[in-house]
């Protein structure tokens, strides 16, 4: 006899009926295809919205949030640049010595 | 005919147990949500021995008496926490403190949290610059002729273009845990960037990472119906407390994921998944191209045959693409179950003999200097 609660046992056999069949749809060419455009059309949402919102912020003499990101590029940049900078100057102490 | 009726006796006995178990459920959950249980991972003590940017290694204390084996270096892939290698140190799961028990010096190289300054990392950053100057701060710090390093899933793939690129590297042998090389064979993951259906660009953020949000949405596309499983193993584990810590902690790390460098999975999109090149036993990096047959340290390749996320199809060319001695094993079981879990125990043992064994035949790469 089966020491599983009656529950347990459904839930575990639904699961191993529909997994199968989500499986397979997931890796069908279609849901590739699919969730591609739909990142794609988001990316593009976003671009736009975002570009209508830049028009109305920059009309008030407002930053936004692109422009906050280029600013954070912008020092990401730089910090990679003293890093490796500090890198150099580590290697050129490691070899005098 | 009517099937036997039960002893009431019994029947009672377990509709009392049923009624325990869920005042403990109800108990432990409580706690659980109040925040009166906490879960410790990765609480061996350790210490920073050096650091570029984000990129931390450490050096855990040694236990004497002290292996006369190779120094290990602990790699981990680029989207997960480090924090597997060490678990739950207080429930015995824990690799790090396996390796010490045995004697062996053992390093973690933690990549860190990639934020806007990562962004732009490639895999050459990782295995031209990084990896290869952890290797030689491992070997100095532990006065050692070279080192062994320990991999899991990504981590390998690093250490195997690592060894390749640079072969003069003093690295003793290679140890991946469920590593891919073919990264085609990596579930619907693969298919949904084929073509430029998907790049990488439309799902960064706005520093130019892969958030870990959209890790976590394509490893669950592995096992769509995974949560439910989940779900279950937690409806059990409820009513044990240790079982309820074990599944917390299990769970924080692998939902835990981190960003992926922007520049970094591009790479892996287009070199690994599009043009498949490692699996041909070539990667470029930028001005260089790393060839697997180039690796002059032994290769250990540990996997697990119900890995849905790293099947075995995505690594068991990998002996094929090498000229250096390899060695395999498979074990009936999946991702993370070759660090938790009941074939761990045999994974482990497997493991630490390897990377004990100094007698391997080839030219002496396992003395101390000094």
């Amino acid at each position: 006899m089966s020491t599983q609660p009656w529950w347990r046992s459904a839930i575990v056999q639904v699961d191993a009926w529909v997994e199968p069949q989500v499986s397979k749809a997931i890796h069908h060419e279609n849901f590739a295809r699919v969730t591609g455009v739909a990142y794609h059309l988001k990316h593009i949402l976003e671009n736009e919205t975002s570009k209508v919102s830049a028009k109305v912020l920059h009309t008030l003499n407002l930053p936004t949030r692109g422009d906050v990101n280029r600013v954070a590029r912008q020092l990401a940049d730089v910090e990679r640049q003293l890093r490796g900078l500090s890198d150099q100057v580590g290697k050129r102490d490691r070899e005098a010595r | 005919m009517a099937p036997p009726l039960r002893d009431p006796r019994a029947v009672l006995g377990s509709v009392r147990s049923e009624l325990e178990r869920t005042g403990r459920r109800v108990g432990n959950g409580v706690r659980v949500l109040t925040g009166q249980e906490k879960v410790e991972v990765a609480s061996t003590p350790r210490r920073e021995i050096w650091r570029s940017g984000i990129v931390i290694l450490y050096k855990y204390d040694a236990v004497e008496p002290l292996a006369d084996a190779p120094p290990v270096l602990l790699v981990m892939s680029l989207v997960t926490k480090p924090d597997i290698f060490d678990l739950m140190p207080d429930l015995g799961v824990s690799l790090v403190r396996a390796m010490q028990s045995r004697g062996l010096r053992v390093y973690l190289l933690d990549w860190g949290v990639p934020g806007p300054a990562e962004a732009k990392n490639t895999i050459a950053d990782y295995t031209l610059n990084y990896l290869p100057r952890a290797v030689h701060e491992v070997v100095a710090d532990a006065e050692a002729v070279n080192v062994n390093l320990f991999c899991y899933c990504m981590g390998g793939t690093l250490a195997l273009v690592t060894a390749a690129a640079d072969p003069k590297l003093p690295i003793a042998g290679i140890l991946s845990v469920a590593t891919a090389i073919d990264f085609t064979k990596l579930g619907p993951i693969p298919n949904l960037v084929r073509n430029g259906r998907l790049e990488i660009q439309h799902v960064a953020d706005e520093h130019g990472n892969v958030p870990p949000a959209v890790l976590a949405r394509a490893i669950k596309l592995v096992k769509p119906t995974g949560d439910v499983t989940t779900m279950l193993s937690l409806w059990d584990a409820l009513a044990d407390r240790q079982a309820l810590y074990a599944h917390r902690a299990l769970l924080g790390w692998a939902g835990a994921h981190i960003p992926f460098p922007g520049a970094a999975a591009q790479e892996i999109v287009e070199l690994c998944m599009r043009q498949n090149l490692l699996a041909q036993g070539e990667l470029p990096l930028g001005r260089q191209t790393a060839y697997l047959r180039d690796i002059n340290c032994r290769v250990f390749s540990v996997f697990g045959t119900e890995d849905a996320l790293v099947p075995p199809g995505a690594h068991n060319m990998l002996g094929s693409l090498l000229d250096a001695p390899f060695r395999e094993l498979s074990l009936p079981t999946g991702h993370v179950g070759l660090f938790v879990g009941r074939q761990a125990r045999h994974a482990t043992k497997a493991m630490l003999e390897w990377l004990l064994d100094t007698d391997r035949g080839e030219p002496a790469t396992a003395d101390r200097k000094g």
